[in-house]
């Protein structure tokens, strides 16, 4: 299927080197882009090819079309894989791709507009049968309109995501205050400080469907992820399939997903977001126009791979398969390691990779982009790498995803490794009936092991002993004196 | 040789000596007999007493990580002549926990502030957070201006000493 | 071993070392209130925590002459008001001199004085860098006529300084108080000098002396502050805001002098000694009168109680033969009687053989002197003598002299006692020593005065002699014991007799610093 000769990476980090490495399995050249300050990372490394690009910042760079589609030009590719995050879901990008000759590996822009923008998803997704929270919109009496939801209620900027211009609030006092909130931070991370009212769910979970559509009107889901494992309303742990739902609820949130994914004539991969009541009840999210970062759980299930799958539909190709073709093998689990301190509220952290070692072992796969002696700044998302485990069941899956996080090895800075494997030990996760909040709630269960006398002085004698200077004066102690000891006369 | 270290929020006391059976360190005060064999390439068995246990160790600078049962524990030496000194000064100044931007910035000089309030918006790695006041006093300096970046413990706003 | 005699020694021993142990505590520890108030008032910590901060955690610190002075100035100086020893800063050996500005504000006594020239005479002949931790508020001025001018008075701290620069033996000055009149020349002296903000100052003349003299008005630190004299004048090199930061200047400062390489002698892996040097206190007897065996006591003291006897059948009052301390291979002379002509003979040879072969000499000393009598004199003993002593002075090895017991007469002499320059000389505290034996002594003057009265037609009853006769013996005994001696500085300090091993262990390596030489005598009368 070398219907392109060469793809561009519009990406960086971990979601471009596992790109590449799909393209090289399915025989199509790669180009990496690089801003001068990653000129040694592991996705330049990976591709084929790798072309600068510029801009002030690292991330002006990435962000730069100009620049991606003349680095594409240079490099004579056929078409462009946007990754996640960065352009991913800019239709202006898509269509500028379009109008370069190039293929955008996603949607038609039409869409990624149409999913783009919370306000018109919601309603087109209400007006295709798919269930939505209650809501308010507009600008005027916003707020009066916005308190006649009832509370608990959440505003969120309607261009905004990852949890960024999000507010919960719990009674009519803080309202104004949250959308005035809500409003800044929109026009600040989204440059739209438009703003929509829901209601809100407690403890609500997050189940995602991943949708294939071709460009020949073939939809397909490839069933549900769990992803309720969140800190800062981000994602950090996700499962596939979702623990304990019942096959009716799945076989319901799957199809409400392919019927709002055929309606907006979805091609290419794309996630639909619903989040599920103690009761059972379930409502669109939002929709992502684009690969998801979670996309190897789902892949270790079904066995499918969807980059491939990605490049197959941007290239024309038919699915070549019905939903009754796709089916779930075991369980898998994916834990996301961020460069942040767990234990001190999520604050990111920055440091050098100074060891390395990826875990291994059956059914574990480690996507990312590192390299030892890599700076991880703030320039770029804390999150540096995946740990995906794959097992039998769900219990086997966590087995592995607990084993090889401690096989991990990467220190220089702070990750939340340690933590993903007390999430993991925790007997609520093991149950399966977690939820959004759930590590809000399980907090004091989750703290780091009791940094007792006989750690502290194992993590502290290893810290000294390896200490080169710590060594040298233990060992320039001359005799008789060190054989003498602490001795006085 | 006495050394200060900081790891898990606390401060240790930590003197290393040799003795005929080789190492032993005092941790506050307390005595240990302790070995460390490295394997190359980061990789170590610690032995504490008599149990021994693998970590993986790297450092940079005065931080070394040590990782143990998947654990991963950040110890900073800490210049123990400075230990002390260091003390007063935190009581009266914020510093930044990380590098970033300062969004806002919400008193100035000699304004009175009561415990919790907010003195600066920061921003680091696209997360604001509030410079809360630690306690009651009076604003002694605004070290940095809206639009300012600042490094890892960078100064960003000083109290008056407190009274006695 | 445990005989009766063995328990009754013990018991003894045991009361005087511990009779020694708590005037030491007290030495180091006690201070009037006032004094530790004032410190206290200062913001300056207690000498022996500066010490502590500034030695390697774990390694040891040998103190030399814990008691200076402990017979002198009614007590009120303990220790001289100067602690000096031999400890372990990053992994170099060094010797310390701190003033103790609890002691009369760190004033200097003349024994002040003489426990600093000896400190700094030990760091010359053992080429130990020199830590001053100073804190002095000066001379003490109604002792001058006894410190200032002479040879071995006050310039010579100076002339020693000077001369140790001139050798390449470092020395790093930590201005932790008052440096006053001769007291600046300490930091100035000195290859490295840190000070103290706030507390630290070094001037000629104090404030008060200014005003006088000038009619100037100044303060402490406009005088001779941190920050005048490390950023005006150069006086001093290393500001430091707190005493803590300077003890840790100072360690990094010895960690950057260049470490000399160390006299390669004879050494194996140390063995401790297979009889329990607690046994000692059994062995020796507070008696001075009382023998024992020296073999018993270098048994307690040697690397797996291991002694190679040289000459075991010949003049056997001196044993001599081979051991090693802390691993170091040593010659060791010991006392077993008086020394006869043969024991002299033994004795020159013996040390001959160890200058040759670059063994340290150790003399454990229990003499009553050598022999007289007209037989002995007849057959040389003063030229014996002679020779013993002339090759025991001229001897390029270190020499190290332990007085275990009794130490009369010539015998100081042969065995090495001050005069001859041993590195290092310790004494246990029921040692005695001095011309004669008490007794004898206080005969013969009781005799003198007797004879003198007798000429005026005096005729005394045995109540008038004995009232001549005790104040005469009660002052001798009291100038013969170790404590007059320690207090005077005739040695380097008083030691619990279990403590031997490692004293001369550390005595042993801090001599090594020092090259030898070429073993070299003045002519023997053969």
């Amino acid at each position: 299927m070398a219907a392109f000769g060469k793809v561009l990476i519009a990406n960086r980090g971990e979601i471009a080197v596992r790109i590449a490495q799909t393209l090289r399995t399915i025989g199509i050249g790669s180009v990496a882009v690089y801003h001068a300050d990653e000129a040694e990372a592991l996705h330049v490394r990976t591709a084929d090819e790798a072309c600068e690009i510029f801009g002030e910042t690292p991330v002006a760079a990435y962000l730069d079309i100009g620049g991606i589609l003349e680095a594409a030009r240079a490099s004579g590719v056929g078409a462009v894989h946007p990754g996640y995050g960065l352009l991913a879901e800019n239709a202006e990008f898509a269509r500028a791709c379009d109008e370069a000759g190039l293929t955008f590996i996603g949607p038609e822009p039409e869409v990624i507009d149409l999913m783009g923008g919370k306000v018109r998803a919601r309603e087109f997704a209400a007006a295709h049968d798919v269930p939505v929270l209650p809501s308010a919109t507009g600008q005027d009496g916003f707020v009066e309109s916005a308190a006649g939801l009832g509370f608990p209620l959440v505003i969120k900027a309607a261009a905004g995501g990852g949890g960024k211009g999000m507010h919960i609030v719990r009674d009519r006092d803080g309202l104004e205050a949250a959308v005035e909130a809500a409003q800044r931070e929109g026009a600040r991370y989204f440059g739209n400080d438009t703003v929509y009212a829901e209601r809100y769910l407690d403890r609500p979970r997050h189940i995602e469907v991943q949708v294939l559509g071709d460009r020949h009107g073939n939809v397909v889901h490839l069933f549900e992820r769990e992803c309720s494992i969140q800190r800062r309303f981000q994602k950090l742990i996700e499962e596939a399939p979702a623990p304990g739902l019942s096959a009716d609820l799945r076989v319901s949130i799957c199809d409400a997903a392919v019927r709002l994914a055929r309606a907006a004539g979805y091609s290419n991969a794309g996630t639909v977001e619903f989040i599920l009541g103690p009761d059972g009840d379930f409502y669109f999210l939002e929709m992502n126009t684009r690969l998801q970062v979670e996309h190897p759980v789902t892949e270790m299930v079904t066995g499918l791979d969807l980059v491939a799958e990605q490049v197959r539909i941007a290239a024309g190709e038919a699915l070549g398969y019905g939903q009754d073709d796709i089916s779930q093998t075991g369980h898998a689990i994916e834990c996301r390691i961020c460069a942040e301190d767990a234990d001190q509220d999520f604050l990111p952290a920055t440091g050098d990779v100074l060891l390395l070692r990826p875990p291994a072992g059956p059914g574990i796969r480690f996507d990312n982009g590192l390299r030892r002696d890599q700076a991880v700044g703030t320039a770029f998302d804390p999150m540096l790498a995946k740990l995906i485990a794959h097992g039998a069941d769900r219990s086997q899956a966590i087995a592995r995803a607990h084993a090889a996080l401690a096989d991990l090895v990467l220190l220089g800075v702070t990750v939340n490794s340690g933590y993903l494997r007390r999430v993991l030990a925790h007997p609520a996760f093991r149950a399966g009936t977690v939820h959004t909040h759930f590590l809000d709630e399980a907090r004091a269960d989750l703290a780091r092991p009791d940094w007792d006398d006989t750690l502290a002085a194992t993590v502290l004698g290893a810290a000294a002993l390896s200490s080169r200077d710590i060594r040298a004066a233990l060992e320039s102690v001359p005799e008789p004196h060190a054989s003498i000891g602490a001795w006085r006369n | 040789m006495a050394y200060v270290f900081e790891a898990a929020g606390r401060r240790h006391d930590v003197v290393a000596s040799k003795s005929a059976d080789g190492v032993v360190l005092e941790i506050d005060g307390e005595v240990h007999s302790i070995d460390l064999r490295s394997f190359g390439d980061g990789e170590h068995t610690v032995r504490l007493n008599s149990v021994a246990r693998r970590a993986w160790i790297a450092a940079r600078g005065d931080t070394v990580f040590v990782q143990i049962d998947g654990e991963v524990w950040t110890v900073r030496r800490v210049d123990a002549s400075s230990a002390a000194a260091g003390e007063g000064d935190a009581a009266n100044i914020a510093k930044a926990p990380m590098p970033g931007t300062v969004v806002s910035v919400a008193v100035s000089p000699d304004e009175p502030v009561t415990k919790g309030q907010t003195l600066m918006v920061i921003e680091s790695m696209k997360l604001q957070s509030a410079v809360a006041a630690w306690r009651d006093g009076a604003v002694a300096e605004v070290h940095l201006n809206e639009g300012d970046t600042f490094e890892r413990d960078a100064p960003l706003v000083s109290l008056a000493p407190a009274e006695q | 071993m445990r005989s009766e005699a063995f328990r009754q020694n013990y018991a003894a021993m045991a009361e005087r070392v511990a009779e020694f142990r708590r005037k030491q505590e007290a030495a180091r520890y006690e201070r009037p209130k006032r004094d530790l108030d004032r410190l206290k008032r200062q913001d300056k910590l207690f000498v022996r925590d500066r010490i502590d901060l500034l030695l390697d955690p774990g390694t040891p610190f040998l103190e030399l002459s814990s008691l200076a002075a402990n017979a002198a100035y009614d007590g009120e100086v303990p220790s001289a008001g100067i602690i000096s020893g031999i400890g372990i800063v990053n992994g170099r050996e060094v010797i310390l001199h701190a003033d103790d500005g609890s002691v009369k504000g760190g004033a200097w006594y003349p024994l002040s004085v003489k426990k600093i020239i000896r400190t700094l005479d030990i760091a010359i002949e053992n080429r130990l860098p020199v830590i001053h931790l100073c804190d002095s508020a000066g001379g003490f001025l109604p002792l001058q006529a006894h410190f200032f001018a002479d040879r071995y008075y006050a310039g010579r701290i100076f002339r020693n300084q000077s001369i140790l620069s001139k050798m390449g033996v470092p020395q790093v000055a930590i201005v932790l108080g008052h440096c006053t009149a001769g007291g600046a020349y300490v930091p100035a002296l000195s290859d490295y000098a840190v000070i103290v903000r706030g507390t630290g100052a070094i001037f000629l003349g104090g404030p008060p002396l200014v005003k006088a003299a000038t009619g100037e008005e100044v303060t402490v630190d406009e005088l001779g502050g941190a920050d005048l004299h490390t950023q005006v004048s150069g006086t001093a090199d290393y500001p430091a805001d707190t005493e803590q930061e300077a003890i840790a200047l100072a360690r990094e400062i010895v960690a950057q002098t260049t470490k000399a390489r160390k006299t390669e002698i004879d050494w194996e892996e140390p063995e401790a000694p297979h009889y329990d040097p607690d046994e000692l206190l059994g062995i020796i007897s507070p008696d001075v009168k009382q023998q024992f065996d020296m073999r018993e006591v270098i048994a307690r003291v040697v690397d797996g109680s291991r002694f190679h006897e040289y000459q075991p059948a010949y003049g056997t009052t001196l044993v001599c033969g081979f051991a090693r301390i802390w691993g170091y291979k040593v010659g060791i002379l010991a006392n077993n009687g008086v020394l006869f002509n043969d024991s002299s003979l033994k004795a020159g040879h013996f040390m001959q053989l160890c200058d040759r072969d670059g063994t340290p000499l150790v003399f454990l000393q229990n003499i009553t002197g050598y022999m007289v009598g007209r037989e002995y004199e007849a057959r040389g003993i003063s030229k014996d003598g002679a020779k013993m002593i002339m090759v025991q002075s001229g001897v390029r090895v270190p020499k190290f002299t332990v007085m275990c017991s009794g130490s009369f007469g010539a015998g100081n002499y042969g065995m090495a006692g001050r005069a001859y320059d041993p590195r290092f000389l310790f004494s246990w505290p029921q040692s005695q020593i001095s011309v004669m034996g008490a007794e004898q002594a206080a005969n013969v003057l009781a005799e003198v005065k007797i004879r003198q009265l007798a000429r005026e037609g005096k005729t005394l009853t045995e109540a008038e002699i004995a009232e001549i006769r005790e104040p005469l013996l009660k002052e001798y005994v009291e100038q013969g014991t170790a404590y007059h001696a320690t207090s005077e500085l005739w040695d380097d300090g008083m030691i619990d007799p279990r403590d031997t091993r490692n004293a001369l262990g550390i005595a042993i390596s801090a001599s090594l610093n020092a090259p030898f030489g070429d073993p070299h005598y003045g002519v023997l009368r053969l």
